[in-house]
């Protein structure tokens, strides 16, 4: 890794003051009078980043040295890949951000073309080591590719040229979920760092401070319903906090009349009462097929999504001590097959069906 | 080959009727003074469509002028070259240039009539959207042309090449008053005579080929049957094996059956399979052949295997495997007699829908689907049904009408209700349709009709 | 004269019959000044699109309703020319995206583009975005429903979609999560009693109770074929009766027949005259998902519960294939075929154990 920090630093060409001007689709967001939470409050600096301990040191003395290796951030989604890289570049650049950072995640195209054409444009640029206002800053660019692991093979191995090609001028930071899924030559001409799951108590602070500077009553219920919904996922938490604060107070300044509850932030999230779980398996347990019918019939109706029920069911199977090994196993067996077939567009009821007489059959067999 | 062209027309082996329509219309264009009459030939290949219209121009004193297209060929070779100075004319301008210069200025060597005769279209036709530019250039040769302008198309199944759909729709017909003559395959009778005839001639002409041997009558016989009607190519076969007399049969016979790789009982047979062109199944015949699969036993193993490879009949209908399973979809049922079976083919068919979805990597998946269909309907009826049952045509075609019909209703209602907003499709025909029949169905004092 | 699903629907979120806490909700989230995409989910008859009507009419008032339709026009890059229906006012337009077909892709990356890159005409109109409804999300091919997470992000700043669906299942987490969920529960049946009774007070009817109670168990909660069997009724026989039947339409009668037949012989011939009565049902229009559903319950009534789960186990392989394949008789006809084989050595082993009792 020392090799890549003390690698190019030698362009000074004071050429191209400035580089054009992508603009990124955050960008556009911010043009919107209201500001999502999940960019508002995102952290300014490398220091602010929840947890990543490992990441921001070595961030930090890069930003010190004013360099950077190629980077390859991976981890759960919301645990803060993107706002790590962010807040570094803007450290290292400041007001002069969007002339040095291009920002590409999977909603923009990404094709082979792209990375041929816009990727390498940008790369191509000279960057200086004097900023337009003459304070130093580090002689590069930075791109970053959020959701890699969503580009095709092909455009993974253009881009493995450019990034070879470029190194004097350009740092790479591909942001992916799965690291398997990029391909090998790209990984090791990164860094890799991965970022764990946020605790509990780190989200619980976070949504607390943003409750309090944003007005938001709420019972300490919904606030660890929120956590334990989110699963260390702190965007999907923050998201999650804003809508139901939107759908609840509104423009009412005050919202005093109006706390979130639980019952708020479930109907929220899209989440199965718990309610539905227990009753099924309880259902299933007494062999009882009519009223397994009957049920499924009912929770159809309710509109609940049939995935969602099974995320949750999964847990709750896992977690119950109750039923044997050789029942869980064939029970997510199952699980595993009817949860496909729903995404693929099965129906839910009659998957819904399959799986509860399976369980039915297991139960069955003590 | 070429030197047993027919001359006359008692030498052409075409059925005379047909012949005599074609005299007709040579003499309905004379009788009426209308020279630029178009004519479309449409017949099997090797039905000896342009042989026949050259003996019967002679007759009427025409000189023959082919469209040929082989210049144009050329051209586009020096293009792709990248010699991109080289004047270029687009294909369709050359053919408009043909059908009217040639039309127009007779030749000064004779003063014969002529007949155009366009067998090769020009590739940029058969382009979808390119149809409109067609019709243009036929409707000036309608207005200009002077001389008899014949196309000469083949029989082919696959719907986007079928130039007779896409060139010339009745509409086109129609308006330019063009004939249409369709020739049948060559009836084996005839085809019999002909070959005939041309063993004799081989004879009398023996120095044109002195390693000429006549063929046994079974061998001209198999010939006839492998040909299909096609008279081109039985005479192709006819000469290979009558040269093929000095070779050893029995060593040719051994070699080739290697390649071909299918089961063979008579010696006869043997050389055929060889020589023959490549067996064409019939759609139909094809279906038939997978749900009535033969089986036999193998002499050597005394295990039952299959008469027919399944290979060779998918080999059949690799250009159409949608068709080939939807036709044999229709008509298994009436093959089976146990719903067991029954159950484990429509699995087979319920996962080769899936194949046949499938768009990545079409190619490949979509003839092993095909192979996967044919053996499955092979393989999986054990206790076939009793007696032959015809193949029929594919099972939802007269549901079709109706599910138009559907459509079109759902078109125009889709606003009434709902308060002018859309309805789906689904609400439409599960909930509205059904409930609206019931209203009317009741009459008078329906509070919403 | 509208039909009384028509003639009834509440036009205002305050006037909404059930889900009252909802409508609050919705009203307060029109008021706001940023509205973010919202995706309408539930059953079919549980009142999605009238929501969506209001949320309109909430945003936009009255002139929401001036409704025109317009048939819009695009080219496919195979050079296809596709023809889509939509339903627009001057604030928002309404399309279903998967009238399209295998080109659906295009509808969402074409045509949205060019709704969303044309501003509101209306100067002072209180919102600067418009709306597009799409309906029937979930039956988009994934790849449509990529393009349209594109879409909804590149286009924000200038229009908001509201997206209506059936089963969020089938659509893709990535859209779930840039929309606002609006969860629509398929009324109770206290509920669709109590919208039938207003209604024939409106009409100045009598409703029995038992009737009331009969007309809302058979709606299989489905509050827009309650009103519709309601309005049959009355068509059929007024003043009611309490033990009237409720009429059955004809596709449920002509499907349940063809379970009847399934059951009474098992065997190919009979098999292909199913064939053909399904062939009809779905020439009519009738979703082969509904033909798959009532088929199984109808058939699973009948058997044991070993059978049943099998029953089960292959209907759901079999339905799974319906959705990703493009011939929906192979998979129905598939179905059909393995009940009959299950079904037929049931019913042997069940007269074999009769036997063995009389002996």
């Amino acid at each position: 890794m020392d090799a890549f920090l003390k690698s190019g630093k030698l362009s000074s060409s004071k050429a191209g003051t400035s580089t054009g001007s992508q603009k990124g689709v955050k960008d556009k967001k911010q043009k919107e009078k209201p500001i999502p939470w999940v960019e508002k409050y995102r952290p300014k600096k490398v220091d602010d980043v929840v947890e990543q301990q490992e990441v921001c040191n070595v961030l930090r003395d890069c930003l010190n040295s004013s360099d950077l290796p190629n980077l390859l951030l991976y981890g759960q989604p919301g645990t803060g890949k993107t706002s790590t890289i962010l807040a570094a570049a803007h450290q290292l650049f400041g007001e002069f951000f969007k002339e040095r950072v291009l920002e590409l995640n999977a909603s923009d195209d990404r094709g082979i073309a792209v990375i041929r054409t816009k990727v390498k444009n940008f790369a191509q640029l000279k960057a200086s080591s004097i900023r337009p206002d003459g304070k130093p800053c580090p002689p590069f660019k930075i791109i970053i590719l959020d959701e890699a692991d969503a580009m095709t093979h092909a455009a993974q191995a253009a881009l493995r040229r450019t990034m070879e090609k470029e190194t004097r001028t350009t740092r790479f930071c591909l942001i992916c979920n799965y690291v398997s899924r990029i391909i090998e030559p790209i990984t090791s001409r990164c860094t890799k760092f991965r970022f764990i799951s946020l605790t509990e108590e780190k989200v619980m602070e976070r949504l607390k401070l943003i409750c309090g500077q944003e007005n938001v009553k709420i019972d300490d219920d919904a606030l660890m319903s929120i956590v334990d919904i989110s699963g260390g996922d702190m965007r999907k938490a923050i998201t999650t906090l804003q809508s139901s604060y939107r759908i609840k107070c509104g423009s009412d300044v005050q919202g005093t009349d109006n706390p979130i509850t639980k019952v708020d932030i479930l109907e929220m999230s899209g989440m199965v009462p718990e309610k539905f779980l227990t009753d099924f398996i309880q259902i299933c347990r007494k062999n009882d097929f009519q009223k397994l019918e009957n049920f499924v019939e009912n929770f159809m109706f309710e509109a609940y999504s049939a995935s969602q029920f099974f995320d949750q069911l999964s847990e709750l199977i896992v977690m119950d001590d109750s039923i044997t090994n050789e029942q869980k196993s064939i029970m997510l067996d199952k699980m595993g097959e009817v949860a496909f077939r729903l995404l693929s567009g099965g129906s839910e009821y009659l998957q819904l069906m399959n799986f509860g007489s399976t369980a039915l059959m297991a139960f069955e067999k003590k | 080959m070429q030197f047993l062209e027919p001359k006359t027309t008692e030498d052409l082996i075409i059925h005379p009727k047909k012949i005599e329509d074609i005299r007709k219309w040579f003499m309905l264009g004379q009788q009426l003074g209308k020279s630029n009459r178009i004519l479309l030939l449409i017949g099997a290949s090797g039905s000896s469509k342009l042989s026949a219209m050259k003996v019967i121009s002679k007759e009427f004193d025409f000189n023959v002028c082919e469209w040929i297209f082989k210049a144009e060929v050329d051209r586009e070779l020096l293009m792709e070259d990248g010699d991109r100075g080289y004047h270029y004319k687009k294909q369709s301008e050359l053919f408009q240039e043909f059908l009217i210069k040639v039309s127009r200025y007779n030749s000064i060597f004779s003063q014969k009539e002529r007949i155009l005769i366009v067998k090769d279209f020009p590739n940029t036709f058969l382009r979808k959207g390119n149809e409109e530019e067609f019709w243009t250039i036929l409707k000036k040769y309608k207005s200009i042309g002077t001389n008899p302008l014949v196309f000469i198309l083949t029989d082919t199944n696959s719907k986007s090449l079928n130039i007779e759909m896409n060139l010339f729709p009745d509409k086109i017909r129609g308006q330019l008053g063009i004939d249409t003559i369709n020739m049948n395959p060559i009836s084996t009778t005839l085809m019999k005579k002909a070959l005939k005839q041309i063993c004799a001639k081989m004879k009398e002409h023996e120095h044109v080929d002195s390693k000429f041997i006549e063929p046994t009558q079974s061998i001209i016989d198999d010939i006839i049957a492998q040909s299909q009607g096609d008279i081109r190519n039985a005479i192709m076969n006819l000469q290979l094996v009558s040269q093929q007399g000095s070779i050893d049969l029995s060593m040719q016979t051994k070699s080739r059956t290697k390649k071909a790789g299918k089961a063979k009982k008579t010696p006869t047979d043997k050389i055929n399979k060889g020589v023959g062109r490549d067996e064409v199944l019939g759609i139909f015949h094809g279906v038939g052949r997978a749900l009535h699969a033969k089986k036999e036993e193998d002499p050597d193993t005394k295990k039952i295997k299959l008469t027919h490879n399944p290979d060779s009949v998918a080999d059949c209908f690799l250009s159409q495997p949608g068709n080939y399973i939807e036709l044999l979809h229709s008509n298994y049922l009436k093959t089976f007699s146990s719903i067991d079976d029954v159950k484990d083919f429509t699995k087979i068919m319920s996962a080769s829908d899936i194949f046949q979805t499938e768009y990545r990597n079409a190619d490949k998946l979509h003839v092993l689907n095909l192979n996967l269909v044919i053996r499955g309907a092979m393989v999986c009826n054990t206790e076939p049904a009793k007696g032959f049952r015809p193949i029929t045509g594919y099972a939802n075609k007269k549901f079709r009408s109706v599910e138009e019909k559907c459509l079109q209703e759902y078109l125009s209602q889709s606003t009434e209700f709902n308060d002018g907003h859309r309805m789906s499709l689904k609400d439409y025909f599960v909930d509205y349709t059904g409930y609206l029949k019931l209203f009317k169905s009741f009459g008078a004092g329906s509070s919403s009709l | 004269m509208a039909l009384w699903v028509d003639k009834y629907r509440p036009k205002e979120l305050s006037k909404l019959d059930y889900h009252k806490q909802q409508a609050i909700d919705l009203k307060r989230l029109c008021e706001q000044q940023d509205f973010p995409h919202l995706m309408f989910f539930g059953c079919s008859g549980a009142g999605k699109k009238t929501r969506i009507q209001c949320v309109l009419r909430e945003l936009y008032g009255p002139s929401a309703e001036r409704l025109r339709n317009e048939t819009m026009n695009f080219t496919t890059p195979s050079n296809r020319k596709i023809e889509i229906t939509t339903v627009s006012s001057n604030y928002h337009i309404e399309l279903n995206p998967s009238d399209a077909g295998i080109y659906d892709r295009v509808v969402i990356t074409d045509i949205i583009k060019q709704i969303a890159q044309t501003n509101i005409i209306d100067t002072n109109g209180q919102r600067d975005f418009k709306v597009i409804v799409l309906t029937e999300v979930d039956d988009l091919t994934k790849d449509a429903q990529h393009a349209l997470r594109r879409t909804m992000e590149k286009y924000v700043a200038t229009c908001r979609l509201i997206l209506c669906v059936n089963s969020t299942s089938r659509v893709i987490p990535a859209i779930k999560s840039r929309c606002l969920g609006i969860r629509v529960a398929s009324p109770t049946h206290e509920e669709i009693i109590g919208i039938l009774n207003q209604i024939c007070q409106k009409e100045n009817l009598k409703l029995p109770a038992e009737l009331a109670r009969n007309i809302a168990s058979k709606s299989e909660r489905n509050l827009r074929r309650a009103i519709l069997m309601l309005e049959a009724c009355k068509v059929q026989k007024y003043p009611f009766t309490n033990n009237q039947d409720v009429p059955e339409i004809d596709w449920q009668r002509f499907l349940n027949e063809t379970a009847n037949q399934i059951l009474m012989e098992q065997s190919p011939a009979r098999l292909e005259k199913v064939r053909d009565r399904l062939y009809e049902l779905l020439s009519q229009g009738i979703p082969p998902d509904i033909i798959f559903k009532v088929l199984v319950q109808v058939l699973s009534k009948k058997c044991e519960v070993e059978v049943k789960s099998q029953i089960y186990e292959f209907a759901s392989l079999y339905e799974f294939r319906m959705q990703m394949g493009s011939k929906q008789i192979y998979h129905l006809e598939a179905f059909v075929a393995h009940f009959m084989s299950i079904y037929k050595k049931y019913l042997i082993q069940a007269t074999e154990m009769m036997m063995d009792m009389d002996e």
